[in-house]
């Protein structure tokens, strides 16, 4: 309290601010929902325990294997503050164009607690992402070595106060951008810097499968250097709580702990100090940033009519302007990539199965949108949903589908593979296009119409579209063997879009039919 | 009470406010008008400390809002034009929240909202979430909100906008008595007729500059018209609106 106060926080004002983050980001999970959205929270919850267990899976065998205990927790704090880092991009775009700032900026509130709130609004959303992301490497930790409890409140402390240090690190990095960066950049910019983070943690994931050398058998024999050269990799800093709690104490290992204090305090003290008191300033100067949009040519839709018109307009402006809708789309469309890649460098044959997955990720990433309610011109005009979805369906394979077939062909010619591969590429394109078609079928949702929390996810959806697409592919890899089966298959195929089409016009119109 | 000296704000190249010159004292309820795109939002939000002025001061209460922003905002109450709102939150716990960032005790806070709640008839809907209230609901709590910390100064931007005609009756009383303890009101609003009954003095703004501020008889007589609506629309140069309306009626019908 008297830290708070002394840093010109106002405790009660900051208790509020924090509550009301709180109620609004905690709601379900508290019960204030009923407890039916309170049974669905916690099952959330759990389930971000597995996708959590998941991720850490390969650090936690790592942290098993390994015979030095310091190179173990060291991998373990790494794999926490990379994730807790490239996840809490999200969150700092809050920090940097908070929602509440209109509620807030004209009320009796200091700078201090206004950032504090915003800070600890930032904490609470790593704890979230920590303990799911955490807990498997730490058990790991602890049972490796017989079940220790000082090993284990050490790790529990390391995974703790790391994800603190990262946090800090982002809040005291992006408060100090906000002083003479406009909001916007900065924005695009984290965006950006989350988009690589998760290539690069996706494309680490599926290293071992393509380099022998990246596997853990080779990463497990490393024994950390007693060399203070091993203090450059952050994760020592923090892993060197558990060295120390197992006995492992030296030189290097107490100057890692140091070195973590510091990590901690200095953009603590940046926070409390000379960063959160210009912060509210910053925010209103940035506010009132004259920002010119980049609009598209209307002129180049004229020739589509009405609805497709409306449809492309929409989407084309949304990939122009909005940079959730980019970094949502480059996402996908780079996850599709290194999978390729992955398959590729496996079996060149198989690295076409990855397009069956690729436009659904991409649909995906344009239905979710904050602006969902805007969508209320479709439902409030004599217009043809059925046709505007189809439109958004067929514009996602030309623009999406279409330049990722390109590339596979390109990387196709590249390496040789000669005219059995490109067969199998368009068969899989085919096939992609069937997915997207049967998924659009189930579940016909206009682009940007979906909210980005609670809507539902259609994973059995997009499964059951997948399956509906390799059983083509799979055909066709069967029919390979003779011309008549191709042009069978091939011929089914497009007589099968062609069913598809109708039967989501039909669907669509029965919805329509149904609501009037 | 309320005072600016030479206000002025751009954005980019557009000037939004140019050297604006307020002044509301106590008892005081200033009708602040002007088409869209004056320049009237822009002065409430530099007047909240939403947003800094480039040049020019502004002082609520005799303190600077931009040099004393605690001091200033703590004596005012502000109802803005789009409020924004914690969706998940109820009534109730919205209220308290804003108490407690105007120090208010609990006990004082959960008195006065439970009060101001029963008076706005949102008393049955005080644990309802504010993300299932009506636009005028959602006025209302805005508007409690706003008079929650008894301020000296009110600065309410289309506190109207979605109000019942009941509630309208009750808030432009309200807003009599406020003036009549003491309080300085400003009050931006497109409906004059509210504007020409309830306001002391109306000042009025286009492109950024005052053109004119004086009482609605003295604007009125100025341009020798009956009503203000007439004063208003020569000020800001419209032109005759029937001849308007059939300009627009016929663009309808030529393509």
């Amino acid at each position: 309290m008297t830290l708070l106060r002394d840093s010109g926080v106002d405790y009660r004002q900051w208790k509020a601010l924090v509550r009301a983050h709180a109620l609004t980001d905690y709601s379900a999970l508290l019960g204030r929902d009923g407890p039916a959205a309170a049974r669905r929270a916690a099952v959330r919850l759990l389930f971000t325990f597995v996708v959590g267990g998941v991720m850490s899976y390969k650090a936690a065998e790592a942290v098993w294997l390994a015979p030095d205990v310091f190179f173990a927790a060291s991998v373990m704090t790494a794999l926490t503050m990379f994730i807790v880092a490239i996840l809490g991009l999200s969150t700092v775009v809050s920090l940097v164009g908070p929602d509440d700032f209109a509620i807030v900026g004209f009320r009796p509130v200091s700078s201090q607690t206004y950032f504090a709130a915003r800070v600890t609004a930032l904490l609470l959303g790593t704890i979230e992402v920590a303990v799911p992301i955490g807990w498997l490497p730490v058990a790991a930790l602890t049972l490796r070595d017989g079940g220790s409890p000082a090993v284990a409140a050490a790790a529990t402390v390391a995974i703790a106060v790391s994800s603190c240090a990262v946090t800090f690190a982002l809040a005291a990095v992006f408060g100090l951008l906000m002083r003479s960066v406009s909001p916007k950049k900065l924005t695009r910019a984290i965006l950006s810097a989350q988009t690589l983070g998760f290539i690069a943690l996706f494309s680490a994931y599926w290293m071992p499968f393509v380099d022998r050398r990246a596997e853990l058998a080779s990463i497990v024999s490393v024994t950390m250097s007693s060399t203070s050269a091993v203090l450059l990799f952050p994760g020592t800093w923090f892993g060197s709580y558990v060295a120390l709690a197992a006995g492992h104490t030296s030189w290097v290992t107490w100057q890692a702990a140091a070195l973590s204090l510091v990590a901690v305090g200095v953009p603590a003290w940046g926070i409390i100090g000379p960063l959160s008191a210009r912060y509210t300033v910053a925010l209103g100067e940035h506010s009132s940033e004259s920002t010119p949009g980049r609009s598209i040519s209307l002129t180049r839709f004229a020739r589509f009519r009405a609805e497709r018109r409306a449809m492309l307009i929409l989407l084309a402006s949304q990939a122009r302007a909005n940079l959730n809708v980019q970094a949502g789309l480059l996402t996908s469309a780079l996850m599709v990539v290194v999978m390729g890649g992955v398959f590729f460098v496996q079996n060149p044959d198989s690295a076409a199965f990855v397009l069956l997955f690729g436009p659904l990720n991409l649909r995906e990433a344009l239905q979710r949108s904050p602006e969902h309610e805007a969508a209320w011109p479709f439902f409030t005009t004599p217009c043809s949903r059925a046709l505007a979805v189809t439109t958004a369906r067929d514009a996602l394979a030309v623009f999406l589908l279409g330049p990722l077939l390109l590339l596979f062909m390109i990387v196709h010619l590249a390496a040789g593979s000669g005219a059995r591969s490109f067969a199998h590429i368009a068969a899989a394109g085919l096939a992609s296009y069937l997915t997207l078609q049967v998924a659009v079928l189930t579940n016909p949702a206009l682009p940007f119409s979906m909210p980005m929390i609670g809507a539902k996810t259609r994973i059995f959806v997009n499964v059951g579209a997948m399956f509906a697409g390799g059983i083509v592919v799979f055909a066709m890899q069967v029919a390979f063997s003779s011309r008549v089966g191709i042009v069978l298959v091939v011929l089914g195929s497009v007589l099968a879009a062609f069913a598809l089409d109708k039967a989501t016009y039909w669907r669509l119109r029965q919805l329509e039919r149904r609501r009037a | 009470m309320l005072e600016t000296w030479g206000l002025s704000k751009s954005y980019g190249q557009t000037r939004a406010l140019i050297d604006l010159d307020l002044r509301v004292g106590p008892g005081e309820i200033l009708g602040f008008l002007g088409p869209n795109g004056a320049g009237k939002s822009t002065t409430v939000k530099i007047l909240a400390g939403l947003i800094p002025a480039d040049y020019g001061r502004a002082s609520i209460a005799g303190f600077d809002i931009a040099a004393d922003s605690i001091e200033a905002k703590r004596r005012m109450g502000y109802v803005p034009e789009t409020p924004k709102l914690y969706e998940s939150l109820t009534a109730d716990a919205f209220l308290d929240i804003i108490g407690a960032l105007h120090h208010l005790d609990s006990e004082t806070s959960r008195n006065r909202r439970g009060e101001l709640l029963e008076l706005f008839d949102l008393a049955a809907s005080r644990h309802t979430r504010l993300r299932e209230f009506s636009k005028g609901m959602r006025q209302k709590v805005v508007i409690i909100a706003a008079l929650l910390h008894r301020p000296d100064v009110l600065i309410l931007d289309e506190p109207f906008d979605g109000i019942d005609a009941n509630t309208t009756l009750v808030l432009k009383s309200l807003l009599l008595q406020l003036a009549s303890q003491g309080k300085a009101i400003l009050f931006s609003s497109h409906v004059l007729e509210v504007v020409e009954r309830i306001c002391t003095r109306v000042c009025i703004i286009h492109q950024g500059r005052k053109l004119i501020e004086g009482t609605a008889d003295e604007i009125r007589g100025a341009y020798r018209v009956p009503s203000l609506d007439e004063a208003f629309a020569r000020l800001t140069g419209l032109r005759e609106p029937s001849a308007i309306s059939a300009d627009i009626l016929a663009a309808l019908e030529r393509t």
